[in-house]
């Protein structure tokens, strides 16, 4: 099944027949957006098209077909496999992961409780975003996180959207199928918000490795613990680690044996200089740039901050 | 030319009975189907507060239970499953009732009633959705506590209505 096929299941009404009407390469659709009583929009090649009723893309927003609250409606109704009880937990995230690891955004009226977000309902607006895995982007960074066949405990810092996610999924998958003369590794991943290996219905829909065990939607410092204890992982990865708590997991990890490979938002190693509880632990910083033209850098550090990749 | 009379106003007495023992059979049937529907309604409950269980897995387990209504929740999990884009929940409900034995065992109000359920399933939040299951269970416990007190009377009368019927149609002819 391709990845047009995998969106159309869950599209419905007219939105479903002009998306599977499209003559598009596929491997290019980037995001599919609808809203109500506004054109139906799609992402393709990194530019924004309408999508018109003559099932062709268009920049002429005459010809756009208009969202109707109905195709919203039933669009929501066959995401959740008609069974919206089941995602409220998903709901509460804004967010669900279907079939293909495709990722699905919604937004509508929250309703709360306590100043916290209980459900949503009124779903008005989906995006579905398309999966994009990219095998070989780790390449260029693999030969510097071991040192002799042990792996270094790896953080990698970057701004949103500059595909550090993408970058520690590659890794993953390399480690534990093994690369170039280096054996695999037993990887464990706690992927709370199901974006390293977008499991769907507790399988992995992206390539993490022939000796990977998944922890899915956990909260990264259990998840960690709980690997530790039942899963002997060699390496365990995690994404976006940020609080105390998750770094006292890491610490714990690391003291039983295990390899860290974790993600964070920031622009450098100088954002985690002031943070105490960040420090002392990793011995390997990569460095996640985009320049001006969208073009990534990477950039690779020891533990004392010396870089020690010579290109970008 | 007796005996062909005679012969024939056997059949009629016993064709009427019949008649009566059948409609006696479907009271019985239609008290069977409604347990075993508070049954798999009691699955749904569980599945959907203990484990969020998408409705697909639930008719999935009611499937393979050998409930009577497991060809119907059979049914249900595969269209569920196929993900047909003209079909919603409402739809497949619907039709599967019409496929099917145990659904055609309810009576005409319980039928509506147990349509109405299913084209609502699904589309509300945890606790809307273990409400309207509740609030079914209990409507079918009332309905069953209704028709077991009966059922005895209901059979003996249908059998009765049915050879009375026989005896008067044959009288008539005579």
């Amino acid at each position: 099944m391709d990845k047009l096929d995998e969106i159309c299941r869950i599209l419905r009404d007219m939105p479903g027949v002009l998306i599977r009407g499209l003559d598009i390469d596929h491997t290019l659709l980037q995001e599919i957006r609808l809203r109500p009583f506004r054109p139906l929009m799609i992402k393709y090649g990194g530019r924004e098209y309408f999508v018109s009723e003559k099932k062709r893309l268009t920049e002429n927003i005459r010809e756009a077909y208009v969202v109707n609250e109905n195709d919203i409606k039933n669009t929501f109704l066959a995401l959740s496999g008609f069974s919206t009880y089941a995602f409220e937990e998903e709901m509460r995230r804004g967010y669900i992961t279907i079939a293909g690891g495709h990722r699905v955004g919604i937004a509508g009226k929250t309703v709360t409780a306590d100043s916290k977000i209980k459900s949503m309902k009124y779903v008005s607006f989906i995006n579905i975003r398309a999966a994009g895995e990219r095998r070989g982007c780790a390449d260029d960074v693999m030969p510097y996180l071991f040192s002799g066949d042990r792996m270094m405990h790896t953080l990698i810092i970057s701004p949103p959207g500059a595909g550090k996610t993408t970058l520690l999924r590659d890794i993953v998958r390399q480690v534990s199928d093994g690369c170039g003369v280096r054996r695999g590794k037993n990887v464990g991943v706690v992927d709370e918000r199901s974006e390293i290996a977008a499991c769907y219905h507790g399988i992995p829909q992206n390539d993490v490795g022939m000796r990977t065990d998944v922890i899915d939607g956990c909260p990264k410092a259990e998840g960690m613990m709980m690997l530790v204890r039942s899963m002997s992982p060699e390496v365990i990865a995690v994404d976006e680690i940020g609080t105390k708590e998750d770094m006292e997991a890491v610490f714990y990890a690391a003291s039983c044996g295990c390899a860290v490979i974790a993600t964070l938002h920031g622009d450098g190693i100088e954002d985690i200089k002031d943070s105490t509880h960040m420090t002392g632990i990793f011995g390997r910083y990569v460095i996640l740039k985009q320049d001006r033209y969208g073009k990534r850098k990477i950039s690779v550090h020891d533990g004392k901050g010396m870089r020690i990749n010579d290109r970008d | 030319m007796t005996e062909i009379k005679l012969f024939g106003m056997a059949l009629i007495i016993i064709s009427a009975a019949a008649i009566g023992c059948i409609f006696a059979d479907r009271a019985k049937r239609e008290i069977k189907a409604l347990s075993s529907l508070s049954r798999c309604l009691m699955v749904f409950e569980s599945e959907i507060r203990y484990c969020n269980t998408p409705l697909r897995e639930i008719c999935a387990r009611i499937y393979v239970s050998g409930e009577l209504w497991s060809d119907f929740f059979g049914y249900v999990s595969e269209m569920l499953s196929e993900n047909d884009p003209d079909a919603g929940t409402g739809i497949i409900w619907e039709t599967g009732a019409g496929l099917f034995d145990a659904p055609r065992f309810l009576s005409a109000e319980d039928r509506e009633e147990f349509l109405r359920f299913g084209n609502e399933l699904g589309k509300n939040d945890r606790e809307s959705e273990l409400g309207r299951i509740n609030m079914y269970i209990d409507h079918i416990k009332n309905r069953l506590s209704l028709l077991e007190k009966n059922i005895n009377e209901r059979v003996r009368l249908c059998r009765l209505l049915g050879v009375t019927a026989g005896v008067f149609i044959t009288i008539l002819m005579v």
